[in-house]
C-alpha cells in the first residue's frame, strides 16, 4: 500500500509540473479553421517565413474546431494570459472580447502600408468596435449554393448563367424532380444557426426597397417594424422552401459542417445550401480537374424571377492581437505578414480567397489553374447587393432563429414570428 | 447454488408452457435490441468502402474489408489532430491517475468515520452523501473558472482532480460502511497488542476489505473512464483529450466522414471496454450491483 | 472506535480527502449559487464585476425553452424511474425463473451497454435512427426520427432505456437472489399459478429493490447530458433540451448566448430540484421508521 501512496503521489508531482517553462519567444496563434486545408496550408508558409525573418523566435499555430473554439478561449483569455494572436468569431461575441478589453486596439498601430493593402476591407463593420479597429481580416468568401452540374442536367434543368440563381419556385420544381430520383434538392444543415440567419438576410436585402440601407439590422435594432413585406416575403420562402420537401426533414437535426456537408459530396442532394467559398480546399477533387468543373455556384433562391441579385460576401477568420501579450509588436508583425501582398498570394496559391483583394491583382487571380476557386474569385466580384451577415445583436437573433427553426417544425406561423420578433426587439409603432 | 434455488422456486414456473414461451419470447427480443446496434455498427465498420451501403439482410456485408479501421486512425490523426493510441493514453493515464488518488484518500477518510472520532462527524458525512446526487453539470461553471485560477486548465491535473471532489464521496460511503461492518473484536485484538492506528488499518481491516475495494474500482473505472463533460471542457488540448471527448470530436467532426470510417471510430471504442467486459464481466456485474446497493 | 476522544492525529487520515472534497465540490458548488446573480459572459477576468440580481433567474423563467427544458428534464427521470425499472423488473423475474441454460450469458448481454460511454452509444443509435437509416430501412419508412418534436425526447429515453436496463436488471437479479424461499414454496403447495405468483409474492417482496431502482435512475435521470447532446445537441430547435445540455448551451455552446450567468441559474434549479428529492427522501424514509 505504501507503493501505492508513492506512485500516486509521485504522478500527481509530475502531472502538476507537466507544463514546461518555456526558453525561447514564442508567439501562439490561434484559431477554429481545423480541417480547412487552404488555412492549414498557408500558416505553415507564413511560420517558416516568419521564424527565417526573427531568428529565436517560434510561432506556435493551433487550431480548433468551430463546436469547441469558445470552450477555449473563454479559460484562455479570462486567465488574463491567452494567445497571442487569436481569432474571434465575428458577431455579439466581438463585442464581449472588445468590453473585456482583451484587444488591442490596432487604429494607431497598424501602419499606412498594411491600411493600403486591406484598402476598402477596412471598413468592414465587424473589424471595429465604436470606431476603434481590432480586427485584421484573413480570408474572404461568398456565400451561396453548391450544385452538381451533371445532376441538375439529369433532372432536366439548365443551369443559370453565372452570376444568377435559381428562384424559389424554381428550386421547389428541382426538389420535386430529385425526390422522384431519390434524391434531396438541397442539403441543409440548420442545426448551426448561420446556416438560418444567412439565407434569411439574403431573402431580406432581395426585398428591400431601402438598400443600400441596412433595414434587418435596424430591425433587430427595434427601430423598425418586423411587419413588412421584406421580412415575411423572406419567412414565406423558407416556408416555401421547407413545406415543398427541398431538403429533407431530417435536416432539422442535421448540422450544417458535419452532416449535411457530408450527404452532399455522398451526393445524396444536388446542391448544398449556404455553401461558402471557404470550402474550397474541401471540395471533391473529381469535380474540379484541370479541363472540366463539376460545380456551379450560384447565390441564394432569388424571390422572384425579378428580384434584384443579392450576394452574401463577408471576412471568414478576423485576427486579433491579446492586449496582455508581452509580445505585442512580433504579434502585429506576424499578422501584418498574412495581410500582404505575398500573404495573400499564399493564402491564394492554397486555394483559399485572401481578405486583402485589394493587395493582389484579381484577373490573375481568377486564371488559376484551380477551377473552383477562379469561380470564387470572380463571384466576389459580381455586382450585385451585399448583405451583411454578422450582427451584434444576440437575443434578438436567437429569437429570429428559433422562430425560423419552430415554423419548419410546424409549430409557429409567419404571424406569430412577426409578432413576437415585433416584441422582442422592442419595437413601437 | 443458482440451479438448486430455482429447482426450489421454479416449480409453478417450469410446469406452465406459456411462461416457457413468454419468457423465450420476451428475452429474446431484448436480446436482439440490444445487441443488432452494436452489430449493425460492426457489420458497417467492416465493409468495404464502395459496399458501406449494401448489405444481406441489413447485417452481413457483400464485400469485407478492414480499410475502414485504417481510415478511422488517419481520419483521427490527419484531419482533427487526435490520435487513437493517444486518446486511449490520456484515458488510461486520467482514469488509473484519478482512482488511484480517489481510493487511497477515500480509505483513509473512511477509516476516520468508521474508527475515530471527531466534531462534526455525522453531519460532514450527511453533507458527503447529498453531495452524492448532485449532477456534475451543477459544478461546471465554478469549477472551470476555479480550474483557471488554479493555472491548471488543459492539464490531466484539472480533470483528475475535478473527478476527485465529485467521486470522493461515494468511495467513502462505501469503504465506512464496510469498514463498519468489520467485527469490533478483531480490531480490540489489535488494540490490546499494542497496535497503532495507521497499523491497525494497514494490517487488519485493509486486507479483509478487498472486495469493497474492488466494487469502488469498478465504480470509479467505469465513472471516470466514460466521463464526458469534464474531460470535454477541462481539457481543450487534442492532445489530451480522453476517449470519449476524442470520439464525441469525430463523430461531430467538422468535415465529412465515411459512415464505414464513423462507424469504426465507434468500434474502437468499443471493442477494447468489450474485451475487457467478456474477461471481467462477473466483477463488473457483482462491483455495480453492489455500489447501487450501499446508496 | 479505536479511541474514545478526539485525537488530532485523526485529522491526518481525514484532511486530505476534506480537502479535495471542498475545494473541488462544495466551493464550486456555493459558488455556482453566488454566480447566478451575475452577468457574465465568460470572457472577463473578474467574473464578479456585474450584478444582476435576479434578472438571470427572470430571464429564464421568461424562456419558453427553459420550461421545455424542464418538462423534458422531469420526462426523461419518469421514463428512467418508470419505464427502465418496469422493464428491467419484467425481465429479471423472466430470467430468474425462467430456467434458461444460459442466463449469465444473458444477463451479461443486456448489462453490457452500461459499460459503455454515452457518447458511444449516443453515436451508435444516430445513425440508425437517420432518416437514411437502418431503422427506416427496416420499417421501410422514410421519416426524420429526430426531427420530430413530439417524438425526439422518447427516442432519447428510449436510447437512454437501451443503456441502462442491464443496470437495474443485475440489481433486481441481487434482490431475487436474496428472496424468502419459503413463501414461494407454499404458494406451490397452494398451487398458485404462474402470474399469481409474480402479481402477488414476487413483485410485492421486490419492493425495496424497486424503491432502490427508482431512486438510483431517478439521480441518474438529472445527470443525463452527453446522450442529449450527442443525439440531437437539444434539437429540433431546442426541443429536447434537457436542463443539463441548456446549461451547456447558454454557457459554453458555440454559436449560444455566452451568458454563464444564465446557465448558473439553471445550475440552481437542477440543485434545488435534486434538494427537494433528497429532501423528500429524508422526510418519508423517517416516516416509514416512525411506523
Amino acid at each position: 500500500m505504501n507503493k501505492l501512496i508513492k506512485f500516486s503521489l509521485a504522478l500527481l508531482v509530475s502531472a502538476f509540473f507537466s507544463i514546461s517553462a518555456k526558453a525561447e519567444t514564442v508567439i501562439s496563434v490561434v484559431d477554429w479553421q481545423s480541417g480547412v486545408g487552404g488555412i492549414t496550408n498557408s500558416y505553415a508558409d507564413f511560420i517558416k517565413e516568419f521564424e527565417a525573418a526573427n531568428p529565436g523566435v517560434k510561432v506556435e499555430y493551433t487550431q480548433y474546431t468551430v463546436t469547441t473554439y469558445n470552450e477555449f478561449l473563454k479559460p484562455a483569455l479570462s486567465s488574463g494570459q491567452g494567445p497571442d494572436v487569436f481569432a474571434v468569431y465575428p458577431g455579439p461575441d466581438v463585442d464581449e472580447v472588445v468590453n473585456a478589453g482583451h484587444l488591442v486596439n490596432i487604429t494607431a498601430e497598424a501602419d499606412d502600408e498594411w491600411k493600403n493593402w486591406l484598402g476598402n476591407n477596412i471598413n468592414i463593420p465587424e473589424l471595429s468596435r465604436n470606431g476603434n479597429l481590432y480586427l485584421a481580416p484573413q480570408d474572404a468568401f461568398t456565400e451561396e449554393i453548391w450544385v452538381y452540374n451533371d445532376m441538375i442536367a439529369d433532372l432536366g434543368f439548365d443551369l443559370p448563367a453565372f452570376g444568377d440563381s435559381y428562384t424559389v419556385d424554381e428550386w421547389v420544381a428541382i426538389g420535386k424532380a430529385a425526390k422522384a430520383k431519390d434524391l434531396d434538392g438541397l442539403m441543409f444543415g440548420p442545426v448551426e444557426a448561420w446556416c438560418v440567419f444567412d439565407g434569411f438576410a439574403n431573402f431580406v436585402n432581395q426585398g428591400n426597397p431601402d438598400y443600400p440601407t441596412d433595414s434587418l439590422g435596424l430591425a433587430l435594432d427595434g427601430k423598425i417594424s418586423w411587419d413588412q413585406p421584406m421580412f415575411r416575403d423572406a419567412l414565406n420562402a423558407y416556408k416555401t422552401l421547407h413545406d415543398n420537401g427541398v431538403w429533407r426533414a431530417d435536416s432539422l437535426s442535421m448540422d450544417y459542417q458535419v452532416q449535411a456537408w457530408g450527404k452532399w459530396i455522398d451526393r445524396e442532394g444536388v446542391g448544398i445550401y449556404c455553401n461558402g467559398d471557404w470550402f474550397i480546399s474541401s471540395a471533391p477533387a473529381e469535380y474540379n480537374t484541370a479541363d472540366s468543373l463539376g460545380i456551379t455556384m450560384m447565390s441564394y433562391p432569388k424571390l422572384s424571377s425579378d428580384s434584384p441579385m443579392t450576394y452574401n460576401k463577408a471576412t471568414g477568420t478576423n485576427l486579433g492581437i491579446n492586449a496582455n501579450s508581452p509580445n505585442k509588436d512580433l504579434a502585429m508583425e506576424f499578422v501584418k505578414l498574412t495581410n500582404s501582398p505575398k500573404g495573400s498570394m499564399t493564402f491564394a496559391s492554397y486555394g483559399q480567397i485572401p481578405a486583402n483583394l485589394a493587395a493582389v491583382d484579381m484577373a490573375a487571380l481568377a486564371a488559376s489553374p484551380n477551377l473552383l476557386f477562379n469561380d470564387g474569385i470572380k463571384m466576389l466580384a459580381t455586382e450585385g447587393r451585399n448583405t451583411n451577415i454578422y450582427y451584434s445583436q444576440a437575443e434578438p437573433m436567437k429569437h429570429l432563429y428559433d422562430g425560423i427553426m419552430e415554423m419548419f417544425l410546424g409549430v409557429t406561423t409567419v404571424d406569430d414570428i412577426v409578432e413576437k420578433m415585433n416584441k422582442e426587439t422592442g419595437y413601437s409603432g | 447454488m443458482e440451479g438448486s434455488l430455482k429447482n426450489n422456486y421454479g416449480a409453478t414456473f417450469k410446469k406452465s408452457p406459456v411462461f416457457f414461451i413468454l419468457t423465450r419470447v420476451v428475452i429474446l427480443f431484448f436480446i436482439i435490441i440490444i445487441i443488432f446496434p452494436l452489430l449493425y455498427t460492426l457489420s458497417l465498420s467492416v465493409r468495404s468502402p464502395d459496399t458501406v451501403y449494401s448489405a444481406r439482410y441489413f447485417l452481413i456485408p457483400y464485400e469485407f474489408s478492414l480499410q475502414n479501421y485504417y481510415d478511422a486512425f488517419f481520419y483521427a490523426e490527419e484531419r482533427l489532430k487526435v490520435s487513437f493510441p493517444r486518446m486511449f493514453l490520456n484515458s488510461i493515464i486520467v482514469t488509473t491517475s484519478s482512482v488511484i488518488l480517489i481510493i487511497t484518500l477515500s480509505i483513509f477518510a473512511a477509516f476516520s468515520f468508521s474508527h475515530l472520532r471527531f466534531p462534526l462527524k455525522e453531519s460532514l458525512y450527511n453533507v458527503m452523501i447529498a453531495s452524492v446526487a448532485m449532477p456534475a453539470q451543477v459544478l461546471l461553471i465554478p469549477l472551470f473558472y476555479l480550474l483557471i485560477y488554479f493555472g491548471i486548465i488543459n492539464t490531466y491535473t484539472a480533470v483528475i482532480l475535478a473527478y476527485a471532489g465529485f467521486l470522493i464521496p461515494i468511495g467513502i460511503l462505501i469503504l465506512r460502511m464496510f469498514f463498519e461492518q468489520i467485527p469490533g473484536e478483531l480490531t480490540e485484538a489489535g488494540i490490546v497488542d499494542g497496535a497503532s492506528d495507521f497499523q491497525l488499518l494497514m494490517r487488519i481491516l485493509l486486507p479483509l476489505a478487498k472486495p469493497a475495494i474492488a466494487t469502488c474500482v469498478i465504480l470509479l473505472f467505469l465513472d471516470t473512464w466514460n466521463e464526458f463533460i469534464y474531460a470535454m471542457i477541462f481539457m481543450q488540448d487534442p492532445t489530451i483529450h480522453t476517449v470519449p471527448v476524442g470520439l464525441a470530436k469525430i463523430g461531430t467532426s467538422r468535415y465529412h466522414i465515411n459512415i464505414g470510417t464513423y462507424s469504426a471510430s465507434v468500434m474502437i471504442t468499443i471493442i477494447p471496454v468489450m474485451l475487457i467486459f467478456a474477461i471481467f464481466q462477473r466483477w463488473f456485474i457483482a462491483g455495480m450491483t453492489m455500489g447501487a446497493l450501499k446508496h | 472506535m479505536i479511541y474514545k476522544t478526539f485525537q488530532f492525529k485523526t485529522l491526518i487520515y481525514l484532511l486530505p480527502a476534506l480537502f479535495i472534497f471542498l475545494v473541488f465540490n462544495v466551493l464550486p458548488g456555493l459558488t455556482s449559487l453566488v454566480l447566478s446573480f451575475f452577468d457574465f459572459s465568460g470572457f472577463e477576468t473578474n467574473l464578479f464585476k456585474k450584478f444582476a440580481g435576479f434578472d438571470n433567474f427572470i430571464k429564464i423563467y421568461e424562456d419558453k425553452y427553459f420550461w421545455i427544458a424542464l418538462k423534458n428534464t422531469f420526462l426523461f427521470v419518469f421514463g428512467a424511474v418508470f419505464i427502465q425499472t418496469g422493464i428491467a423488473l419484467i425481465l429479471s423475474i423472466f430470467i430468474f425463473f425462467g430456467n434458461f441454460k444460459f442466463s449469465v450469458l444473458i444477463r451479461s448481454i443486456i448489462f453490457f451497454p452500461c459499460v459503455l460511454a454515452p457518447v458511444s452509444v449516443g453515436l451508435v443509435w444516430k445513425k440508425i435512427l437517420e432518416q437514411d437509416g437502418v431503422l427506416n430501412s427496416i420499417l421501410g419508412l422514410d421519416y426524420s426520427w429526430l426531427s420530430s418534436v413530439s417524438l425526439v425526447m422518447w427516442l432519447i429515453i428510449m436510447v437512454n432505456t437501451w443503456q441502462w436496463i442491464g443496470y437495474s436488471l443485475v440489481i433486481y437479479y441481487a434482490g431475487l437472489q436474496s428472496l424468502n424461499i419459503e413463501l414461494l414454496e407454499a404458494s406451490d403447495i397452494d398451487g398458485a399459478n404462474w402470474s399469481q405468483k409474480i402479481f402477488s409474492i414476487v413483485i410485492p417482496l421486490l419492493w425495496p429493490t424497486t424503491i432502490l431502482n427508482m431512486i438510483l435512475n431517478l439521480i441518474g435521470g438529472f445527470r443525463a447530458f452527453d446522450i442529449v447532446y450527442v443525439l440531437t445537441r437539444g434539437g429540433p430547435a431546442h426541443y429536447s433540451e434537457v436542463l443539463a445540455s441548456y446549461l451547456y448551451y447558454y454557457s459554453f455552446a458555440a454559436g449560444g448566448p455566452n451568458k454563464m450567468g444564465v446557465g448558473a441559474a439553471v445550475a440552481f434549479v437542477i440543485f434545488a430540484c435534486i434538494l427537494t428529492i433528497a429532501l423528500a427522501r429524508i422526510i418519508i424514509s423517517k416516516r416509514i421508521e416512525r411506523n
